[in-house]
């Protein structure tokens, strides 16, 4: 876990009282709201449909028990008693007053945590593979690199008025769980002939109105000189990305515009400019951030614990979590827990502040005090031991933790929607809640295995819909909520951005929609496929059938 | 949801957000602030809509508002309700339970 | 609009010559760079000095060969959201080495200030009822830097070794 010294505690504790001063600012009439939007965005605060809201930023996903039981504090002092996790490894609490986010700033600063860059026209929080550190097909602990780099792009003074957000996602495993392909820029860890670690760089990926898939800019980027390439590659993007139109301001579009040629000859060139200089990583430093992430102190474990055996033989409930939501760790005898945030009924990815409590507390006795967020809006203990599994699942079941539905159909991704967001067309939860009500029987998720279903409430795509096996897309049809559908969309190594299917679903008929699709698929699926083959292999053809009839082809 | 109950009339009515603490805010009869929308004024004619729009203006520059901005509702008989889903929602806060207090409603 | 230099009010003794008034022998003179462009000989061998003033559409290379003429460069904000003239401080002071003024024109807000300066820009037009002490604050909010840019040398801490020491000494699961 990376640790504030005084060079960061100084940075946020000097950024909370610089934003309490433009509070004071606000509130006194001095600045405008036109003036201060930009600012009180750049701390991650927008004014959404019933009131502010607040991101707060979870570096990579990546937090200490004290961190989490901070936001549970947060959660019942400043808010209503409830956070929600993003798709973005943040969390956002949706009920905070203008006049006390000062003090909540101090109080998550007291913590090393921040909500710089949460919003804005600046870097946001890099995300990472939320399985670093543990998976062990990975090269190096993308962690690293990625506070590295938020190091580096926090309150940057030349790229905090770009002309649109900007995405950053480290992956340092060849199977990539951070979605790299789906980010202005992707990192993706790569050895080169000569063995040496660097980077591939991708640039222009993102979801939103126009998804598009990144593409590869450099094969093998030298790690230390990490930083002088995206420095290079922000320049380029800062002067030329378009500022006329918000919808087409992503570096995605930019590259389409100039080609992906062009755009890398202008920023090799600038790179050539400037790489070995101030921005050189040397080895050292990349060592001194590597000690914050060392692997914990693991006991030896000889034998298969035979309690656990046991416990997993005759608690039902226990075995089938078991199977669901805990993956090996790379250290033998260690499992890799995922916390459900997706109880039968609930909303996607929040929790309560005892929740929140109860998971720091897990963290401390059985995960080395470490927690991750996912990008699929749960949460991740890295590091329990086999042995101590039963009593994880104990203590998580009584707190409404333990759904067995890790990466099945109601392990859905959904963005807040119309029920919070100014942005959205459609409700997104209570879409999700029937979902996941209608694919409650445990034997049924089973039978269906690993499925991806990602709802977004507008075009915006927070939800992800475009990489979902199943994407559902809310959107306005004459002031009633419709439900686009898009399937066969992959997030990943195959990334795909998913297809429409056609017409769209009212509120009332989504859910037999996707029960439609999801029973399709289980009766034309040969033995072995995901989802993503078996779309490949028919295509839409037999899904349109039974959604549509035959008569839509 | 509520039950729509059988429209009397169209009308138009100013709604905003309170600058200290976010809460939706809709211009009453007493031209205060209120958190609730059955105590929203109604805009009448082109005089009305001037004089509230001024009054809003007013709220912004002395800091208690942000963004105010006309929105339509329809007056059934049990009161005031807005057309869009949006401003629906955003009256009468999430609809689905989050096991937490609802909006209150006390005046501004 | 007031002329904040290094914490302080300055006169300015520059004028915005507009592309279609007539060029005076000594005045001190910001031009645009199509009046730069098409009246260059004209403008070189006067008395007074020679300013150029850089539109956010106009990148610094439009005038990579000339930034010797100028005394000083102005970067204009159309809007306080258009950032692209902090990049072309960067490149005028770190690719042009450029070492004239280089003034912040347009909706230049205080709470920008910091920022500018950490690109290069050294000079300020504010608006007139500016406070300028609470505005000259604004250049020391935040202390410190966590990253190159055209006011410090490296992304490595000056503390960095001890700080690595703490942690392996202290730090652990």
């Amino acid at each position: 876990m990376y640790r504030y010294d005084q060079f960061d505690h100084t940075i946020v504790r000097e950024r909370v009282n610089q934003f309490r001063d433009q509070v004071a600012r606000r509130l006194s009439g001095a600045l405008t709201e036109d003036e201060f939007r930009p600012l009180r965005l750049m701390n991650g605060l927008y004014l959404q449909l019933h009131a502010y809201m607040l991101r707060v930023a979870i570096p990579y996903g990546t937090l200490w028990s004290k961190q989490m039981r901070m936001l549970a504090h947060i959660a019942r002092r400043y808010d209503r008693g409830y956070g929600h996790f993003t798709t973005r490894q943040n969390i956002q609490f949706n009920w905070p007053k203008l006049e006390d986010v000062p003090d909540l700033l101090a109080d998550l600063a007291s913590v090393e945590m921040h909500a710089i860059q949460t919003s804005g026209n600046s870097i946001r929080n890099v995300t990472a593979d939320h399985f670093a550190g543990v998976a062990d097909d990975e090269l190096e602990d993308s962690r690293i690199y990625a506070e590295i780099i938020r190091q580096w792009s926090t309150l940057h003074p030349e790229f905090s008025f770009l002309p649109r957000k900007f995405k950053i996602a480290v992956s340092g495993a060849p199977t990539d769980r951070a979605a790299v392909r789906f980010h202005d820029i992707g990192l993706q860890m790569r050895q080169n002939i000569r063995g040496e670690v660097g980077f591939e760089v991708l640039v222009g990926g993102g979801q939103g109105r126009t998804p598009v898939i990144a593409e590869t800019i450099r094969d093998f980027l030298p790690k230390r000189d990490l930083l002088s390439y995206l420095e290079a590659i922000l320049r380029v993007y800062n002067m030329l990305g378009r500022r006329d139109n918000i919808y087409k301001a992503r570096i995605k579009i930019l590259l389409k515009e100039t080609g992906l040629d062009r755009f890398a000859a202008l920023v090799e060139e600038e790179w050539e400019r400037i790489r070995g200089g101030a921005l050189d990583l040397p080895l050292d430093e990349i060592n001194r951030i590597r000690a914050y992430f060392a692997p914990p102190r693991y006991e030896l474990v000889v034998d298969p614990d035979a309690a656990y055996q046991a416990a997993r033989r005759s608690d039902r409930e226990f075995d089938r979590w078991c199977v669901n939501n805990v993956l090996p760790n790379k250290q033998p005898g260690y499992g890799i827990v995922n916390i459900s945030l997706k109880p039968v009924g609930k909303a996607p990815g929040d929790a309560t502040a005892d929740q929140m409590d109860i998971i720091a507390d897990l963290a401390e006795a059985f995960s080395f005090d470490e927690l991750r967020v996912t990008h699929k809006q749960n949460i991740v203990l890295g590091h329990v031991r086999l042995a101590d599994l039963h009593t994880v699942w104990q203590q998580l079941d009584a707190a409404g933790l333990a759904t067995a539905n890790f990466g099945l159909a109601s392990d859905i991704i959904a963005c807040p929607g119309l029920d919070y967001c100014n942005l959205a067309n459609a409700r997104s939860i209570p879409v999700a809640q029937r979902i996941s009500e209608r694919f409650a029987d445990p034997e049924r998720l089973a039978r269906i295995g690993a499925i991806r279903i990602n709802i977004s409430g507008c075009i915006n795509a927070c939800g992800h819909h475009h990489v979902g096996d199943i994407g559902i897309l809310g959107v306005d049809r004459r002031g009633e909520e419709y439900y686009q559908i898009t399937l066969g969309g992959d997030p990943a190594d195959n990334a795909t951005i998913g297809e429409i299917i056609g017409p769209s679903f009212s509120y009332d008929e989504i859910v037999d929609a996707i029960e439609t699709i999801i029973s399709t698929y289980e009766t034309i699926r040969k033995p072995e496929e995901t989802f993503s083959d078996t779309w490949r292999r028919t295509g839409a053809t037999p899904f349109k059938e039974t959604l549509y009839g035959p008569a839509h082809n | 949801m509520n039950k729509k109950s059988a429209i009397q009339f169209e009308a138009r009515i100013i709604t905003a957000n309170m600058l200290v603490s976010g809460n939706v805010l809709y211009l009453d009869e007493k031209r205060c602030w209120d958190e609730n929308i059955a105590n929203a004024q109604i805009i009448k004619n082109d005089e009305d809509l001037a004089r509230l729009n001024n009054m809003s203006q007013d709220a912004v520059m002395n800091s208690i508002i942000v963004g105010p901005y006309v929105m339509p509702v329809e007056c059934h008989s049990a009161g005031l309700q807005p057309v869009s889903k949006r401003e629906l929602i955003r009256a009468s806060g999430p609809t689905i339970p989050t096991g937490f207090p609802e909006k209150g409603k006390p005046n501004v | 609009m007031a002329l904040l230099i290094t914490d302080q009010l300055i006169e300015d003794y520059w004028h915005l010559l507009e592309d279609g008034a007539e060029i005076t022998k000594s005045d001190n003179n910001i031009v645009s760079v199509e009046r730069w462009q098409r009246d260059r000989d004209e403008l070189i061998p006067r008395c007074g000095q020679l300013g150029i003033l850089l539109k956010s559409n106009e990148p610094p290379d439009l005038i990579e060969d000339d930034i010797y003429h100028f005394n000083v460069i102005c970067l204009d904000f159309p809007k306080f959201t258009d950032g692209r003239a902090y990049s072309y401080a960067r490149l005028l002071r770190e690719k042009y080495r450029f070492t004239g003024e280089l003034r912040a024109v347009g909706n230049v807000l205080r709470d920008q200030l910091a920022f500018m300066r950490r690109c290069g820009i050294n000079a300020f037009e504010i608006p007139d009822d500016a406070n300028v002490e609470n505005w000259s604050a604004a250049f020391n909010e935040i202390s410190i830097r966590y990253q190159g840019a055209n006011d410090n040398a490296n992304v490595v801490r000056p503390d960095a070794a001890t700080v690595a020491g703490d942690v392996a000494g202290n730090w652990s699961y």
